[in-house]
């Protein structure tokens, strides 16, 4: 399946402002190894970008790559307006931020010690304000003095949270950024993606929680060494998915197809279950007053009528399923 | 963007911190040295004011050999570790997604080991002429110790012969994929590097000729 790079897709802006991110027929091959091919996409100023994709799809290869840690074999991209060249890496790296997955601290400094290096690489000029700023942000004032090595792993996530936010970056890439984390962990990190999104900060998210990158990504991108799709999540649920009505009733209808077939804008409807009902339609809002009037008409008890809605999960499933070479990895 | 000495600045006095956080780090860099003082530094106290130039010149110039190796050995792991170490506690590619140049990485990590190196070799030569002046009997080994070469060499050596192993270190560190890899190299290069010793300045006649070491 190709990827989909209409204008909108590619998030460029109504407003005008230049996208933060501009990828442009993206490659990288480590010898025989392809670990992305042909990625073009852009994210908008102030926008949550999910990246998505199965292990090995080269998702953690293309942020490196974006992030300049590692040259592009073809292809160009510009990341926080710098084009991405040989000699651009500490310009755009000091625009950005990257929180990998491993935030990589150091256990026998405290937390400020920490952020104090980071603060003095990236040249901030009022570095203590700086780092109370973050630390404030990621609620750890409390625990500044602390070693790292004796926080937990979700404090740790926050400590590397609040070392990505010291330079201000105009985009952030966060790579896996609530993984081994436990639920309260995890609903603290997506709290502070949230912040970072009401901030006008510009994250590029990937992650394996599709629940997460539906609740907090304005688009998403799925990735399998190219790009399979990318847009918003219900653009892509409508995209592969129809739109369908599921009907539930107490008891089983005596004839379906009279009451179902007698109402416009049903294409078609099966039975799931002994008394339940799914009814593919065009537009769920118009249909769904009469097919509850045909089912009152027809004597049946109504349990309930409600839209069918396909997680994100669904759609990431129904193309990777569709990948021979994501099941091979 | 050019090179910082801001950035510098930061990658050492971090690697500085993380010593003053962690003191066994350089406890244990003194220790072989001073384990090697041991006998020479015994000999010394033990010659008597009657003993012959060319022993006194012997006992000076063991001495002076393990005081100009200890700078070359002391920084060689700490040094080896210093890129690999980074790499495999997880913090290099936080500290190369900034915009840290490479140079001045490399340049706060060899900063890093040889102020301590160089400081544990100073403090060592300070120790030995105080040792000799306050427990040598004989004269001649307090004066032969005090020699103006000797200082000389010592203050100069010490530093060039830190950074050499230091770089060495590093090198064997950017290359190695695993940490006791990169430091049995580094331990093995500043052995073989150790054999300079007949370069140096000194008072013994016992020393190899320059045709005899460079014949091996």
């Amino acid at each position: 399946m190709a990827a989909d790079t209409t204008t909108a897709a590619r998030g460029e802006q109504p407003s005008g402002k230049p996208p933060a991110l501009v990828v442009d027929h993206l490659t990288k091959r480590f010898g025989e190894r392809t670990a992305f091919e042909d990625v073009s996409f852009s994210v908008a100023q102030g926008e949550v970008f999910g990246f998505l994709g199965p292990n090995g799809a080269g998702k953690t290869t293309t942020v490196r790559t974006l992030g300049t840690l590692i040259a592009p074999t073809s292809g160009s991209a510009r990341v926080a307006g710098i084009p991405l060249t040989s000699d651009s890496g500490p310009e755009i790296r000091q625009r950005i931020s990257i929180m990998p997955e491993n935030p990589g601290l150091y256990r026998r400094l405290t937390v400020t010690e920490n952020l104090e290096l980071f603060a003095g690489l990236y040249q901030q000029r009022n570095a203590a304000a700086r780092i109370g700023e973050a630390l404030e942000a990621v609620n750890l004032t409390a625990r500044a003095r602390d070693l790292c090595g004796s926080l937990s792993k979700g404090l740790l996530q926050r400590v590397g949270l609040a070392r990505a936010l010291l330079n201000d970056p105009a985009v952030m890439f966060l790579d896996e950024p609530t993984s081994g984390l436990d639920p309260v962990a995890t609903r603290e990190v997506n709290d502070l993606i949230n912040g970072l999104r009401q901030r006008g900060v510009t994250v590029f998210l990937t992650t394996h929680r599709l629940e997460e990158a539906e609740r907090l990504c304005d688009r998403v991108a799925i990735l399998n060494t190219t790009l399979r799709l990318v847009g918003r999540p219900d653009e892509l649920r409508e995209r592969l998915f129809s739109r369908s009505l599921v009907v539930e009733t107490s008891t089983p209808l005596v004839a379906p197809d009279d009451v179902f077939n007698s109402s416009h804008g049903v294409e078609s409807w099966r039975l799931e279950g002994t008394s339940s009902y799914l009814l593919n339609v065009a537009d769920p809002r118009n249909v769904a007053p009469q097919v509850t009037r045909a089912l009152v008409a027809a004597g049946a008890d109504v349990v309930s009528i409600s839209e069918s809605r396909h997680s994100l999960e669904d759609v990431y499933l129904q193309l990777i399923d569709d990948d021979p070479e994501a099941s091979q990895r | 963007m050019r090179f910082s000495f801001g950035r510098l600045g930061a990658v050492l006095r971090k690697e500085l911190r993380e010593y003053r956080r962690s003191p066994f780090i350089i406890g244990t860099m003194a220790l072989a040295p001073l384990v090697f003082l041991i006998e020479p530094l015994l000999t010394i106290f033990r010659l008597g004011p009657s003993i012959a130039a060319s022993t006194v010149d012997k006992a000076v110039s063991g001495t002076f050999l393990v005081l100009l190796i200890a700078p070359a050995l002391l920084p060689a792991v700490i040094a080896a570790y210093s890129v690999v170490g980074e790499r495999e506690q997880g913090t290099l590619e936080p500290l190369l997604t900034t915009p840290l140049r490479r140079e001045e990485l490399l340049l706060g990590k060899a900063l890093g080991v040889v102020v301590p190196a160089v400081g544990i070799a100073y403090i060592l030569f300070a120790v030995i002429q105080v040792c000799a002046r306050l427990f040598a009997s004989n004269a001649a080994v307090v004066s032969a110790l005090g020699q103006g070469p000797h200082i000389v060499a010592e203050i100069l050596f010490a530093p060039l012969l830190a950074s050499w192993s230091i770089w060495v270190g590093i090198g064997i560190s950017t290359r190695a994929s695993d940490v006791r890899v990169a430091q049995q190299l580094a331990r093995s290069r500043a052995f073989r590097r150790s054999q300079w010793w007949p370069w140096f300045p000194s008072t013994s006649s016992h020393r190899p000729s320059r045709s005899r070491w460079c014949s091996r």
